[in-house]
């Protein structure tokens, strides 16, 4: 195998990420522990030409997706043409009315996007699903790399592998293509996030200042940051880590401490921009995913480059009774839950289970998405010296600023456990380096 | 009949310690549409403090700022004079801007006590949605007891059925919840009534192209007697005020409003 | 990076004067380990001239819980751990690179913890705190953030001189030092504060206790 100089050198990669603080937040019973988020050496590689697709795909995605939640909040194009049933738009509890009539600066409301994806045995990729609002993990691919390189110098020498290592330059960029005048900040809910490494790996990287809600005050002419003087600066775009609801206590959830008060009307006054714009929700719901091939015909003419997981919704009467009949081969999402949680396979239902569900779906529609189980391919990993194989997906980073562009890396998560289907590092499991061949 | 009111809306808020890096959000301004026409208005701060004005996302004026200095009161006054009842009803160009008004939103989402309210007042006969709106009000005009500090804002549509008392505010949740499980649009409503001595709520539903005001409180027709302040899907998207401020210990709240016509010249 | 967030200006402080404060209290306690080995029981000295308080009912649980206790806020293992509490939400002011030796110096610590000649991993703790300060030193381009952290070194070294009994020379030599550096940052500080410092190391015989109290003084405004 290729790789095995990295292999063999994977504790040195480990070491090293421990040196550098790469850790994981997580609450075990009510106690904040921080966790090394474990590395596995052996890559995902992606052919370029595989690559290439990915990246017309993601764009297309991404672009599309762009597009709906600028029609949504404005002129409601493809609800007039009944393209996506009213319903699903304002029954999501990611659709937030406060963001009526917003455009946001240089037309761009998912600046950074996390399309999850996995590979099928039948050689094709597939979407899972994406994540419009506050994608994290970036980072981990991005640190990883540099340490792999230092570990296993050879490696880097004999394979053409793209360097990934411009994330940062490409997340500045897309920072200061929103940004409306002054500084960019990254604003976190504080060290207590999970994902708290990433945040103040991605300021240090992109050299902006990490914030917590209370060093950021709005005034009537824009937002400004605080300092020990009483001085303040102007900020001029704020990329938020903290999620729509906690964003300002003035317009959302009114208990809010880590947000910021009035920030949300000086981003309707165009005073500042907030990247992910808030009211994304909507667009990457389960639900409205089913739509997103529609969409993607609706505002581009063209065909999606990507296909979804494929997809039923028992909202529609014909999708109901199909579900009814195929429930063992399905798996069934609850649209309102995140984090791999709500996420139960029809095979695994005992008889009274399904009966329940049943009742629940028949009262519930609009509440559930189903989709038939890929098979998708296993990626090798390293278990106690032993090879084995393990589900993973591979979360694809767009980043949008003049145009949509494709990180060429990502994050892939794999599970641990053998017998589970889920890779959200929120529940167990590691990562591995994602790489984009050159040729 | 169009009649002139004089209102004045007082907010006091008074902390026991003092409070500072003081941010306040208000939409004390009453617009002008084809049912009420605003003469006169003014909207004063004590500690006086000028802010910034923007429209939200629902077309209501708001007011905010932040004062940085510490206080003791807080204290905001809105008065002036409104011209009500020009209109049977506000003419909606284009409904399907609205279509948020059609679906549950988090103070009006249905449970069972809704469900059941809903099914019990079904009567299958084919009316305007105007006059459907009226069978539904009457329903929870006669399911509901009028009783103060029984709820509070941030009580459901659900909670209050459940436990069949409550105010203006839930009164008209309740009835956005039912009008809503019936396809009807649905909007909620904030202002003022002649007579009252606190902020009132009420609906407005579409119907036939034309948004109509139903007091279900008071069984009212909203027309010369109301005057509109601020809309939302319910009352969590347009609260009169909110506030965030750093220290005040404790805190005490008092709303006073006073509406009344204005005696002919 | 011009401008500087409260929170981060009053972490920078407080990073400088942990780390200090871990450097010299695994000094002390090097001594005062290495005496015990011959004369047994001498600590109740070391926790005197710390002015912290003698909760240890032996030697035995001395050398376990000065250096290692968490739940002790005296112990040297809390010091460090209010360094690292500091220093974590510092990645994006100092560096990567920088914080990853105070990390370094917290699994070192973890080891000792486990470890029966632990003086061998506090040898370590101490090379991660002067690489620390040294590429702190060499690294961080913005000055504001250099003079920021080594104001609160001097702040604590001041203070730890004081409950040491140090000589007027050292003493001296230290608020020199602060004086010359405490206005090339942003850090509010008590000027009267400052000028008494200046006269209370001037003063014969030194009184301690004086210059303790004005230094614990200096940035509490």
């Amino acid at each position: 195998m290729y790789e095995m100089d990295l292999i063999e050198r994977a504790n040195s990669v480990n070491e090293l990420l421990a040196r550098y603080g790469v850790k994981f937040g997580i609450y075990k019973n009510g106690t904040f522990k921080e966790q090394l988020f474990p590395f596995d050496a052996i890559p995902r590689v992606i052919p370029a030409d595989e690559f290439d697709l990915l990246d017309r795909g993601l764009r297309q995605r991404v672009k599309a997706l762009n597009l709906f939640l600028e029609d949504i909040y404005n002129e409601k194009k493809i609800v007039r043409d009944r393209v996506v049933p009213e319903e699903f738009i304002y029954a999501s509890s990611g659709y937030l009315p406060q963001c009526e009539g917003i455009r946001p600066s240089g037309g761009v409301f998912s600046h950074i996007s996390g399309i999850d994806l996995v590979l099928g045995k039948d050689g094709s990729w597939y979407i899972l699903e994406d994540n419009l609002r506050v994608p994290s993990g970036a980072s981990y691919p991005l640190i990883v790399r540099d340490l792999c390189r230092r570990s296993s110098p050879r490696t880097f020498q004999e394979f053409h592998i793209e360097d990934n290592r411009n994330y940062a330059q490409l997340l500045r960029h897309t920072m200061d293509y929103a940004n409306v005048g002054g500084l960019t900040v990254v604003l976190t809910p504080g060290r207590y996030n999970a994902a708290y490494f990433e945040h103040s790996y991605l300021a240090e990287q992109t050299h902006s200042p990490l914030v917590s809600g209370q060093d950021l005050v709005v005034e009537e002419d824009g937002v400004y940051l605080l300092d020990y003087t009483g001085k303040k600066e102007r900020v001029g775009a704020v990329y938020r880590r903290i999620s729509d609801d906690f964003l300002d206590p003035l317009s959302f959830r009114p208990e809010s401490l880590i947000g910021v008060p009035g920030l949300f009307q000086a981003y309707r006054k165009g005073q500042v921009a907030i990247l992910n714009a808030p009211g994304n929700g909507v667009a990457d719901d389960k639900g409205i995913y089913y739509f997103v091939p529609k969409m993607i015909q609706y505002y581009l003419g063209e065909q999606p480059i990507l296909s979804n997981a494929p997809t039923y919704l028992p909202f529609f009467e014909e999708d109901m009774k199909s579900v009814l009949e195929h429930l063992d081969t399905l798996v069934l999402k609850d649209v309102a839950e995140a984090g791999g949680y709500g996420v139960v396979f029809g095979s695994k239902m005992s008889a009274r289970q399904k009966e329940d569900f049943v009742a629940l779906l028949k009262a519930e529609p609009r509440r559930f998405i189903t989709q038939e189980v890929i098979d998708f391919q296993d990626l090798d990993i390293m278990d106690n010296g032993v090879r084995v194989p393990r589900k993973a997906d591979l979360r694809a980073f767009v980043l949008s600023a003049e145009e949509p562009v494709a990180w060429k890396s990502g994050l892939t998560r794999f599970s641990r456990n053998p017998d589970s289907f889920i890779v959200n590092s929120s529940q167990g499991g590691g990562f591995k380096d994602t790489w984009v061949l050159s040729r | 009949m169009a009649e002139t009111l004089c209102y004045a809306y007082e907010l006091n808020l008074r902390f026991s310690r003092p409070a500072h890096d003081h941010s306040y959000l208000l939409r004390l301004s009453p617009p002008s549409n084809e049912g009420q026409q605003v003469l006169e208005q003014r909207l004063e701060l004590s500690p006086s403090h000028q802010g910034a004005e923007t429209a939200d996302a629902f077309g209501n004026c708001c007011r905010y700022g932040h004062i940085v200095r510490s206080h003791q009161q807080f204290q905001s006054v809105a008065a002036g004079r409104v011209r009500t009842g020009l209109s049977d009803g506000v003419a909606e160009p284009d409904p399907v801007r609205w279509g948020m008004m059609k679906s549950p939103s988090p103070y009006t989402r249905p449970g069972p006590h809704l469900l059941a309210l809903s099914r019990r007042l079904a009567d299958g006969r084919d009316r305007s949605p105007l006059e459907r709106a009226w069978a539904l009000a009457q329903g929870v005009h006669s399911e509901l007891t009028y009783c103060p500090q029984v709820t509070d804002p941030r009580t459901t549509a659900e909670e209050a059925l459940a436990l069949g008392e409550g105010v203006c505010q839930d009164y008209a949740h309740i009835l956005l919840a039912l009008c809503r499980l019936e396809g009807i649009p649905a909007r909620y409503a904030a202002g003022m009534l002649v007579g009252e001595g606190a902020s009132h709520a009420w609906v407005e539903v579409l119907s036939q192209g034309r948004w109509y005001g139903l007091d279900p409180t008071n069984l009212l027709p909203v027309r010369e007697q109301h005057i509109l302040l601020a809309r939302g899907r319910d009352g969590g998207d347009c609260p009169l005020n909110r506030g965030s401020f750093l220290g005040g210990g404790d805190q005490l709240q008092t709303v006073r409003v006073s509406v009344h016509p204005v005696t002919a010249p | 990076m011009g401008i500087k967030s409260i929170e981060v200006t009053d972490r920078l402080y407080w990073l400088g004067r942990y780390s200090e404060r871990v450097y010299t209290s695994l000094r002390l306690f090097a001594k005062s380990y290495d005496d015990m080995l011959d004369k047994g029981d001498t600590y109740g000295e070391l926790c005197r001239s710390l002015e912290i308080p003698n909760i240890y009912p032996t030697a035995q649980n001395f050398l376990r819980r000065y250096p290692f206790d968490e739940s002790d806020p005296n112990s040297i293992a809390s010091n460090l751990r209010r360094a690292y509490d500091n220093a974590v939400e510092l990645r994006q002011e100092i560096g990567t690179e920088e914080l990853s030796y105070i990390q370094l110096a917290v699994y070192e610590m973890n080891r000792a913890r486990l470890s029966d000649a632990p003086m061998l991993e506090f040898q370590k703790i101490a090379d991660n705190i002067l690489a620390f300060w040294g590429i702190i030193d060499d690294q961080v381009e913005d000055e504001n953030t250099r003079n920021i952290i080594k104001v609160g070194k001097r702040v604590e070294r001041i203070d730890l001189f004081g409950r040491l009994h140090a000589s007027q020379v050292d003493l001296h030599r230290e608020v020199r030092r602060l004086q010359g550096r405490i206005d090339r940052c942003t850090i509010r500080y008590d000027r009267a504060c400052l000028a008494e410092l200046g006269r209370l190391v001037e003063a014969e015989p030194l009184d301690y206790s004086a210059i303790v109290q004005t230094v614990e003084r200096l940035t509490a405004v």
